[in-house]
């Protein structure tokens, strides 16, 4: 039996064992009966006669979403702030520098509660200010005009927009300004196939529109901001980490800066920075655990709801363990798949 | 885009830096106006609620909650000194050479820092009275946890760093599964189940001090933060070290303890301050579990009827300690790791 074999006879025997433990200890007709409890779910539908086993899986999804949404805002304003502090002015490197030093030194779950009370002290609907009477932010959180599909002029229209900008995808422009005219013909697309209906603001709540609970934007918000700070870090090292003699050698080429980023800077800088980033991303999936701070329903507040509601610990932690283990498997084998392959690309 | 050797541009760069501190001072003008010109610093709330500014009379009012908590007003003196006598030893560690020369000693003083207050707040029976642990909160509670963070779970993660390193397959396997399972369940979830189960597990004496369970479930899950950090630096370590103080006779014991744990703590000593820092922020994950630490005790006070317009004081409160005593973490640990860049 070789090292390899040990270790892995190790591994197997911890997990049978707790396997076994648990085989013991839990009863699985638990999750299948009725939980009687009264959660908020954001994503699925919920019914109170609906079984523990789905009352996990409707939380399961609230985190998800709710991570899902903080990585990817994180992301945007993350690299965002961390280019800023790359660039020759100084004063962009110290806005950086502001922006993570204002997060670094404090916990995450404080920028939660800061965020969920900055949003009670907000004005109630019926004074809820509003952004071009489609948008409403309160003290009970967002509310987003319902969307419809627009009648068959618009959207002949916006197949037009489409033929057109298709069209045009060969004419030889310069990058950026194929980006740009890209991004507005989707915006255009998007504005002319669908119909926007405003919310209906009432005395005690909206009547119409599509409401984000004030918990749910309060969570992904903070989040996204504070771990925004973490990527601007990698984003930062992971530029700083391209070698100035092939920026140079790109240089010489003639190559304009927009081009440069993009073909040389961008994709090396990816290279150095991915591990990093996907461990904080491993990260803000695990924070979002700390939604039961504001009420929000994840994951970790339905186990103890549950938990408090029928008195079996073991069944629910063992359960809420096994998620963060999935996901903490499934990140784990993405970070090890991109890493063997930017390898084997270009031999780093 | 990049670092690319540009231009001077020296005049752009100041235009730009003067339309900064211009849109700064327009930012920033309500902010003072609200925080100092307009502020009511005395009386209560219905003072408050009549001026136009922050309430800074509700932190002071709520000042003692924040600090002491529950603890018997009649007692305070204990924590106060607990907090004192930690403070006093960050301060001798960054200003005794004698002490940040030397790793071991500035161990030992966090440790005699944290015994001390710890026997301070808990009493022992005989010179001091015992005070429950359910009582022991606020910002008081705070600094004991991150200490005794700091102390248990660095030792228990050296141990655990070391067993994946140099153990045999077995102890390489037990350690690896420990650490990747705690790295990858929150930890606020690690330290709830432990907070659960320890009762049904633990002797009375650790099962009924909801302090030590609290500390138990934060070690355990802080401690392997703390081998993963160390990993790195064992996996660079020479090995020709280990075969010259082998040949010089040395003991197994005294290999590791002299030879290769001090190069390795102090060539990961930036990742571990991280960790320092971590563990000192991880400390307010307790108030999920309605355990009010200084946060905790803040978001509290906040929520009552009274107070709750004027949460925003309280928060900046608080925010400004966690700033400050970040910045004490990093700069105790700047002085140490200068200081043996020196030699």
């Amino acid at each position: 039996m070789n090292s390899f074999q040990r270790q892995g006879l190790v591994c197997v025997l911890l997990v049978a064992a707790l396997a076994i433990c648990l085989m013991l200890s839990v009863e699985p007709g638990f999750y299948l009966s009725a939980s009687g409890l009264t959660i908020s779910s954001l994503v699925l539908p919920w019914d109170p006669s609906w079984s523990y086993l789905s009352a996990f899986a409707v939380a399961a999804v609230n985190s998800l979403a709710a991570g899902l949404i903080a990585m990817l805002l994180a992301t945007l304003i993350g690299v965002g702030i961390g280019m800023l502090g790359t660039l020759a002015n100084p004063t962009a490197r110290l806005v950086c520098q502001l922006y993570v030093g204002a997060f670094r030194n404090v916990p995450v779950l404080f920028v939660i509660l800061l965020f969920y009370f900055v949003g009670i002290l907000l004005p109630s609907p019926a004074k809820a200010p509003d952004l071009m009477g489609l948008v409403f932010l309160s003290n009970r959180g967002l509310v987003l005009p319902e969307l419809h599909l627009a009648g068959t002029t618009s959207l002949s229209l916006a197949a037009l927009v489409l033929a057109v900008g298709l069209a045009m995808w060969r004419l030889p422009v310069p990058a950026l300004g194929r980006l740009c005219a890209s991004l507005g013909c989707v915006l255009l697309i998007l504005w002319l196939c669908f119909d926007a209906e405003a919310p209906q603001q009432g005395k005690f709540g909206f009547r119409s529109g599509f409401e984000i609970p004030l918990e749910f934007l309060a969570l992904t918000a903070a989040l996204s901001f504070y771990y925004a700070a973490e990527i601007a870090e990698i984003t930062r090292g992971a530029i700083g980490a391209v070698g100035t003699g092939i920026i140079e050698a790109a240089h010489a080429l003639g190559l304009h800066s927009f081009d440069r980023f993009r073909k040389i800077t961008a994709p090396l800088a990816l290279r150095f920075g991915l591990p990093s980033a996907l461990n904080t991303y491993l990260v803000v999936m695990k924070a979002t655990s700390l939604g039961v701070a504001i009420g929000y329903t994840e994951l970790f507040s339905v186990a103890r709801l549950s938990m408090s509601s029928s008195g079996r610990i073991v069944e629910c932690l063992s359960l809420m363990g096994l998620y963060f283990l999935l996901i903490c498997g499934t990140l784990s084998l993405v970070v090890n798949h991109i890493n063997a392959r930017l390898r084997t690309q270009d031999g780093q | 885009m990049t670092s690319f050797p540009a231009r001077s541009n020296s005049r752009v760069h100041r235009i730009g830096f003067l339309i900064f501190l211009a849109l700064l001072a327009v930012l920033l003008q309500p902010f003072f106006r609200w925080a100092l010109l307009d502020a009511s610093w005395s009386g209560d709330a219905e003072t408050c609620r009549a001026g136009a500014g922050a309430c800074w009379a509700s932190v002071r009012l709520r000042l003692e909650f924040l600090i002491y908590g529950f603890y018997p007003a009649e007692l305070r003196w204990r924590p106060f000194t607990g907090l004192i006598i930690q403070g006093l030893a960050l301060l001798a560690i960054w200003a005794l050479p004698g002490i940040h020369q030397r790793l071991s000693r500035s161990y030992c003083v966090v440790l005699a820092a944290f015994v001390a207050s710890f026997w301070l707040l808990a009493g022992d029976g005989l010179l001091l009275t015992d005070v429950p642990s359910r009582l022991w909160t606020g910002f008081s509670l705070t600094v004991l946890l991150a200490f005794g963070g700091f102390v248990l779970a660095f030792p228990l993660g050296v141990l655990l760093a070391f067993g994946r390193r140099f153990g045999n397959d077995y102890v390489v396997a037990l350690c690896g599964c420990y650490i990747e399972v705690m790295r990858a369940l929150p930890s606020v979830v690690t330290m709830f189940a432990i907070l659960v189960i320890a009762p049904y597990l633990l002797p009375s004496v650790i099962g009924e001090n909801i302090f030590l369970r609290i500390l138990l479930g934060f070690v355990l899950a802080m401690s392997a933060f703390y081998a993963e950090a160390l990993r790195g630096a064992l996996l660079t370590l020479d090995k020709g070290q280990i075969e010259a103080a082998q040949s010089l006779g040395l003991r197994r014991f005294s290999i590791h303890c002299r030879i290769i744990l001090p190069q390795v703590v102090i060539l990961s000593f930036p990742a571990l301050m991280n960790i320092n820092l971590m563990v000192f922020k991880d400390t307010v994950l307790i108030l999920t579990y309605g355990y009010y630490e200084l946060l905790g005790a803040a978001n509290a006070s906040v929520n009552t009827q009274e107070w709750s317009s004027f949460a925003m004081e309280m928060f900046l409160v608080v925010y400004l300690v966690f700033l400050g005593a970040g910045m004490l973490i990093s700069v105790v640990g700047r002085r140490i790791e200068e200081s043996r860049q020196r030699v």
